[in-house]
């Protein structure tokens, strides 16, 4: 498979539906040739729909798209030249393995030599060789899964698009198929396009994350990025567990969250009403009198403890209501149980400050 | 992806072409029931209603109605009894039983009209069921019940069975499931099965055709001896009183279903 | 203990499935089953035990030409009316709800409504000087006799016959999953070229099935031809009606109706294995979950 890929550029593109409902807000962005790229959100956020506008099966009411420096906004999806792996595959129910794989190279002025060569090659890096004369009905759904990655690469297509591909297997292909995906992607070069609601599908594919909701794109970066520096409250809640300290910025280094004042590094905030955001592996678990100063510390109480095998799970109660997790060692020595109050402590470089969701957006 | 699948203006044409012939002789009926004369000239050249009075006054044609009504009620609920208890026990006993038994039950539907006629009139002439409502009964109740077999056990198959494990694991018996839980989830194509069987019996002319005597007649034979003999347009407003009636009843569930308010459309 | 009332269970609602189904099918195996077995059955025993009927059923120049006749206005009312019908319902199965309704109104009115008011209609509408020949001569095909002509009861036959083949076609494409099409216009297909390889094929088990539905139907017809045609070009139905009525044979109608049988039951088969052949499975065309 010879290397093949182009970028996509989305310049303020916008989709009202003719319901009135907004489908994609204002979105722009640029995407590298050969990057593996995941459109990320929960479902009505605009990812599909953004993919759909990029396939040209959707036009946007506004706004242009660019495929390797090439207007396509008003080409139809036949001639945009691209592989499309959908979401419950959409093979040909009607035609063989081989015949639906082979569909794409008609009318590309290929010999019937270079045809055979390109199936047979295609069909051996989805590791599907021998079942040419099967059936879609006759195949397995990773094997369905296959064939649908195959039809889309095997015209060597510059840009790769896939609308949740992987929802429709069970858990164990389906962390199979994420590695496949993965090699594959390796192995062509051509540029992924990946549309997903599972942050774990996001976080171990891509090259970079594009995060939406409600239409809007929100965040675009890499999985670190995302996972560590979370612009919003939205994008820490919905990639990876939060802590989620709500309150009042009281100075460029404090906000105040139910009267305990906590400190955090970086900017002063936009607004007055924040929030820090911290993950379960950077908190810790402290007797209420062990705390040290440099660090931020919440008194908490435990609700519960469950044992995962490597490490514990300790679910608690902050101040003001709220809940929160974090995460200890299994091989460190249990020191509390349910019921306890204790001190949840963190280093001020290892949280977030956030924009509060529900004034921001 | 609506905005990929329209269709373009051939299809439209073609389309309001196919309308037109579908529909359009259906209305040529109702001038001529109009018609002042004793004639099937096209368009009219004078109106009255004197064709439709002839429906009242004849006893010939008023007859044939009442005959045609009685015997479709009747094959109406004999169809509907018979029909709906076959389909559940069809339902029930999935299989190659099933299979054979709904295969003898359609062939009315899927053996040649002409041969279905001959067949019953030549059997039913030796058993003296010729000439008399019985005959009709009997031949109607045959050819009407696939459709009510075919459209319940349609609709038994599209039901949930979980419904029925669900009513039973609840405590309730067999007779109170059937009644709670398997008998409204079908009632709709029960409805429409029974107007089928009633159509189906109305509508009937090639067995009826050849069971009938002067003494008993129904509405279509009525009608097929009136075209044969070009008698009067009577039979153009028999025709168009009973297309007013099968207009009314297609409407009939698109009104109902607008009236409801529409759930999230896809 | 638990397995032995499931199974008594089994057995006891197996039982009541069997009482369920009982009376209908001993309604309909007396009075239609037997009366068409016995009415094949009388085509081998009369006069003689033997094929005689069947020899000279053959034999009989005016009967192959009726059968041939017959056959042929068949397939010709099954192309014309697969011909007007396939692009209806291809409007019809991608049309939002309210054209939908409307367009399958139009279908069901003249399918629900009396088949002799119908065939009256055509009478009118045939006679000479009536609308249909107005049109033909404004055409210029004025002369062709339609009352009481080939052309006639193929017109009306059509008409007739047309829900017939809507029905089937639209059951089918409307479960044809709309993201096939987009699929091939991915890979690069045009609109035609998705058409004639994705969507016709998908579309074969409602082609199929419409055709045998209005081929069969055709075959078996009789109101029509008898009324709208003529005792000259007469259609095989009205050679049986003949035989039955006039003549009493009911041994060379019951011949005529075994050979009507087994055409019929050709064509189920041949459509049947048709349809597994091209998707490789009994069930038909085109998945629709999600």
């Amino acid at each position: 498979m010879s290397t093949n890929s182009s970028g996509v550029r989305l310049r303020s593109v916008t989709k009202r539906f003719r319901s009135g409902t907004i489908g994609i807000d204002n979105a722009s962005l640029t995407i590298e040739g050969g990057e593996f790229v995941t459109f990320l959100g929960p479902s009505g956020s605009g990812k599909t729909t953004t993919l759909n506008t990029i396939a040209g099966f959707v036009r946007p009411t506004s706004g242009s798209i660019e495929i390797g420096g090439r207007d396509v906004t008003k080409v139809p999806p036949s001639k945009r030249n691209l592989g499309i792996v959908f979401q419950n595959y959409a093979l040909f129910p009607h035609m063989s393995v081989r015949d639906n794989v082979a569909f794409g190279l008609h009318g590309r002025g290929l010999s019937k030599h270079e045809v055979s060569k390109r199936i047979n090659d295609v069909l051996t890096m989805v590791r599907l060789g021998g079942l040419e004369d099967r059936r879609p009905k006759q195949l397995s759904g990773g094997q369905q899964q296959r064939v649908a990655l195959a039809r889309a690469l095997v015209y060597q297509p510059p840009v790769l698009l896939m609308d949740e591909p992987l929802s429709a297997l069970d858990k164990a292909l389906r962390d199979q198929m994420q590695v496949e995906i993965g090699r594959i992607h390796r192995e062509v070069g051509t540029t992924f396009l990946f549309v997903t609601h599972d942050q774990n599908e996001a976080l171990g594919l891509s090259d970079r994350i594009v995060l939406f909701n409600e239409g809007r794109i929100l965040q675009v970066g890499t999985p670190s990025e995302l996972y560590e520096q979370p612009r919003s409250l939205f994008a820490a809640q919905f990639l990876g567990e939060s802590n989620v300290f709500r309150g009042r910025v009281t100075s460029a280094q404090t906000l105040e969250f139910a009267g305990v004042p906590l400190r955090f590094n970086g900017g002063a905030p936009a607004t007055k009403s924040a929030a820090i955001v911290v993950r379960p592996e950077n908190l810790l678990v402290r007797q209420a009198d062990e705390a040290r100063p440099d660090e931020n510390q919440v008194s908490a109480l435990i609700t519960n403890i469950s044992y995962f095998g490597s490490f514990r799970s300790i679910m608690v109660s902050y101040l003001d209501g709220s809940s929160g997790q974090l995460r200890e060692s299994a091989s460190s020595e249990a020191r509390f149980s349910r019921g306890d109050n204790v001190s949840v402590c963190w280093d001020p470089g290892r949280a977030v400050l956030v924009d509060d969701g529900e004034a921001a957006a | 992806m609506s905005e990929n699948t329209r269709g373009g203006w051939g299809l439209w044409i073609w389309a309001a072409l196919v309308a037109v012939l579908l529909v359009a002789p259906l209305l040529a009926v109702v001038p001529i029931s109009f018609s002042a004369k004793q004639s099937f000239t096209f368009p009219p050249s004078s109106l009255s209603l004197k064709w439709y009075e002839n429906i009242v006054s004849s006893p010939r044609w008023w007859s044939a109605i009442g005959t045609s009504i009685l015997l479709g009620v009747l094959v109406m609920v004999i169809c509907t009894l018979l029909g709906t208890a076959a389909a559940l026990g069809i339902h029930r006993y999935p299989g190659r039983v099933g299979a054979v038994v709904t295969g003898i039950l359609v062939a009315p539907m899927i053996i040649p009209g002409i041969v279905s006629a001959v067949a019953i009139y030549a059997s039913y002439l030796r058993w003296h069921l010729t000439g008399n409502l019985q005959g009709f009964l009997l031949a109607h109740t045959v050819l009407a019940l696939p459709f009510v077999v075919v459209t319940v056990l349609s609709s038994l198959s599209s039901t949930d069975p979980a419904l029925e494990r669900a009513a039973a694991s609840l405590g309730a018996g067999a007779w109170r499931t059937f009644a709670r839980v398997t008998l409204p989830a079908i009632a709709p194509s029960v409805g429409a099965g029974a107007l089928f069987s009633f159509v189906t019996s109305f509508d009937e002319v090639v067995a009826a055709s050849f069971l009938q005597s002067p003494v008993i007649r129904t509405l279509p034979i009525e009608m097929f001896v009136s075209v044969t003999n070009q008698v009067d347009p009577t039979i153009a407003a028999v025709s168009t009183v009973i297309l007013a009636l099968t207009t009314m009843v297609v409407l009939l569930p698109v009104i109902v279903r607008n009236r409801r308010p529409k759930g999230a459309s896809s | 203990m638990a397995a032995t009332a499931r199974r008594l269970s089994g057995r006891s609602r197996r039982t009541s499935a069997l009482l369920l189904m009982l009376p209908a099918l001993a309604v309909v195996l007396v009075f239609f089953v037997y009366p068409v077995i016995a009415l094949s059955a009388r085509s081998f025993l009369e006069p003689e035990p033997g094929v005689s009927q069947y020899v000279s059923l053959f034999a009989d120049g005016t009967t192959r030409t009726i059968l041939v006749r017959t056959l042929v206005v068949a397939a010709l009312v099954t192309a014309v009316t697969l011909v007007l019908a396939y692009p209806y319902a291809y409007l019809m199965s991608l049309s939002g709800p309210g054209v939908r309704a409307l367009l399958l109104f139009l279908v069901l009115l003249p399918f629900w409504s009396s088949l002799m008011a119908r065939t009256f209609a055509w009478i009118v509408l045939l006679q000479p000087r009536g609308i249909v020949a107005t049109l033909l001569s404004s055409i210029g095909l004025g002369g062709v006799p339609l009352l009481g002509s080939q052309v006639g009861v193929t017109i009306a036959m059509t008409q007739v016959l047309l829900p017939f083949m809507v029905l089937p076609l639209f059951n089918t494409m409307v479960r044809i999953d709309r993201r096939l099409l987009s699929a091939a216009h991915s890979m690069g297909a045009s609109k035609f070229r998705a058409l004639v390889r994705v969507f016709v094929p998908l579309s074969m088990p409602g082609v199929a099935a419409g055709c045998v539905i209005v081929f069969v139907l055709s075959i078996g017809f009789w109101v029509t031809p008898r009324l709208i045609g003529s005792p000259q070009q007469s259609l095989i139905g009205q050679l049986i009606e003949t035989k039955v009525g006039t003549l009493l044979d009911f041994a060379g109608a019951g011949a005529i109706s075994v050979l009507l049988l087994v055409i019929t039951a050709v064509l189920l088969l041949v459509a049947g294995a048709g349809a597994r052949l091209l998707l490789g499975s009994p069930d038909s065309g085109g998945r629709n979950d999600e």
